[in-house]
């Protein structure tokens, strides 16, 4: 069942947005909350509210990501903020790393172009170098080393080709 | 099928050798997202060539130098691949931003995706299929292609009534025999039988009696299918006809006119108002539109 968020909640998700220089866009938009397995707080972007007492909708809208004690965003989220992030957490990779990037892989010191984390263990979207997310990373080292050749210096937590890779595994388990 | 093919199709000849070849295939660029013009522009620099087709985001694709579907592009949601004859349906829905919309078979999210675009991704869009499967591509499409509008439900089409909500515009792209699919795959050529397209057109009329259920007066139903066979088509709509009297057909602009008359039925004249798309004359999938008024 989706609901609206409770004060609490849209405070941390408030932070999130402004975190992501994205406060300003979303400010007026209307999100609604689906706790899923007892614990998980999906966070879903609607355009209007859908009377959804009557019949509970299995998805609502595009999905932002996933709130706990703090906001992970989706990657149609890192989307958004790829094109409207005011200021925003970053690793742009060179072609060569985009195509390692969608295909699930971590990026390369090699392949980073330019950065702006600030710490190790961040948060950080990967751009491509057209400036479009392609993925969701999670910093390895110090800003200082990131661009350590041939070693892993980013986490690929999400990408664009997990949404082919995940239907291409459903589709097998329906097969089975 | 050959036989009953001659009684409907002109040209069958032309037909049958355009089936043997590989269908023409066409994006449909993701306006939510990206430009029609830019994007045909980096396509064309990965090797791809494309041709404008009536309507200005949909492009038949000329050369495909590798698998469209694999490009960073479309992992982007900057296209859906997705035929013409798709697209002309949902033009024929005329959709505006603040409508309330109802896609009553949305899998796997083709037309559902290309609608949200037609209402800039505004207003409510509410999308069924009774597959979890397929509603899980149709997610997959939804989140790619960047929409927020939509509402998705797992359920029987035919069970819309009790949502308790009327809807200014309903498309039914009804599951078919699907015959105007062949060239995509062959197999219908051996599965469909009488028994079979009969069956196909007992849940056609159920599911449209349900979608004439859920209309606000004055709004528009759109009642697609792939198929050429006329009790999946103009019987449907047909029998509508005589048992709903507040219905009216609108003419669909693109197609050869509907049937009138089929072996030795008489049909409601009106019907010509519906239209029929042959790949061997429009370069489409084979497909049928039919667009409906609720009169106020």
């Amino acid at each position: 069942m989706y609901r609206s968020p409770s004060p609490q909640e849209c405070t941390v998700l408030r932070r999130a947005f402004s975190k992501w220089g994205i406060f300003e866009y979303l400010e007026n938009e209307i999100f609604l909350v689906r706790v899923k397995d007892g614990t998980r707080k999906q966070i879903f972007l609607v355009t209007s509210i859908f009377p959804t007492k009557i019949s509970s909708p299995l998805f609502a809208g595009l999905f932002m990501g996933e709130l706990g004690k703090r906001f992970t965003p989706s990657l149609e989220m890192a989307q958004i903020v790829a094109n409207k992030g005011t200021k925003f957490q970053f690793v742009k990779v060179n072609p060569k790393g985009e195509s390692l990037v969608v295909y699930g892989r971590d990026v390369f010191g090699d392949s980073i172009v330019e950065h702006n984390a600030s710490k190790e263990n961040e948060l950080v979207i990967i751009l491509n170098t057209r400036n479009e997310a392609i993925g969701i990373g999670r910093t390895r080292y110090s800003p200082n080393h990131l661009s350590i050749k041939g070693t892993v210096t980013v986490t690929t937590l999400a990408d664009l080709g997990q949404f082919i890779r995940d239907e291409r595994a459903s589709e097998s388990r329906a097969l089975v | 099928m050959i036989s009953r093919f001659l009684n409907i199709i002109p040209n069958v000849k032309d037909l049958l050798r355009v089936l043997e070849s590989p269908p023409r295939r066409y994006i449909r660029i993701n306006t939510i997202k990206a430009d029609p013009a830019g994007t045909v522009a980096r396509l064309t620099n990965h090797g791809f060539e494309f041709e404008k087709t009536i309507l200005p985001e949909v492009f038949l694709i000329k050369k495909e130098s590798f698998s469209i579907g694999s490009t960073l592009e479309y992992l982007l949601g900057h296209y859906y691949i997705q035929d013409l004859s798709s697209c002309l349906a949902v033009i024929e829905l005329d959709v505006s931003e603040n409508n309330c919309v109802l896609d009553m078979t949305c899998a796997p999210g083709g037309k559902t995706t290309y609608i949200a675009q037609k209402m800039n991704n505004k207003g409510i869009l509410i999308a069924a299929d009774s597959s979890s499967l397929r509603i899980r591509s149709t997610f997959f499409n939804l989140m790619r292609c960047g929409i927020q509008n939509t509402y998705i439900y797992k359920m029987d089409a035919m069970k819309i009534p009790m949502l308790g909500i009327k809807f200014d515009r309903v498309l039914l792209d009804a599951p078919c025999s699907c015959e105007g699919v062949i060239s995509r795959d062959n197999s219908v050529k051996r599965k469909n039988t009488p028994i079979q397209i009969d069956k196909c057109a007992r849940r056609q009329n159920m599911l449209l009696n349900s979608a004439t259920k859920v209309i606000k007066p004055g709004g528009i139903l759109i009642y697609s299918t792939c198929t050429y066979a006329p009790e999946e088509n103009e019987f449907v709509i047909d029998n509508l006809l005589n048992s709903c009297h507040n219905i009216e057909i609108e003419a669909v602009k693109c197609g050869l006119d509907g049937l009138t008359s089929f072996s030795d039925h008489e049909l409601n004249s009106s019907l010509k108002l519906t239209k029929r798309l042959y790949p061997h004359i429009h370069g489409t999938l084979g497909f049928y539109i039919a667009k409906l008024r609720i009169k106020n």
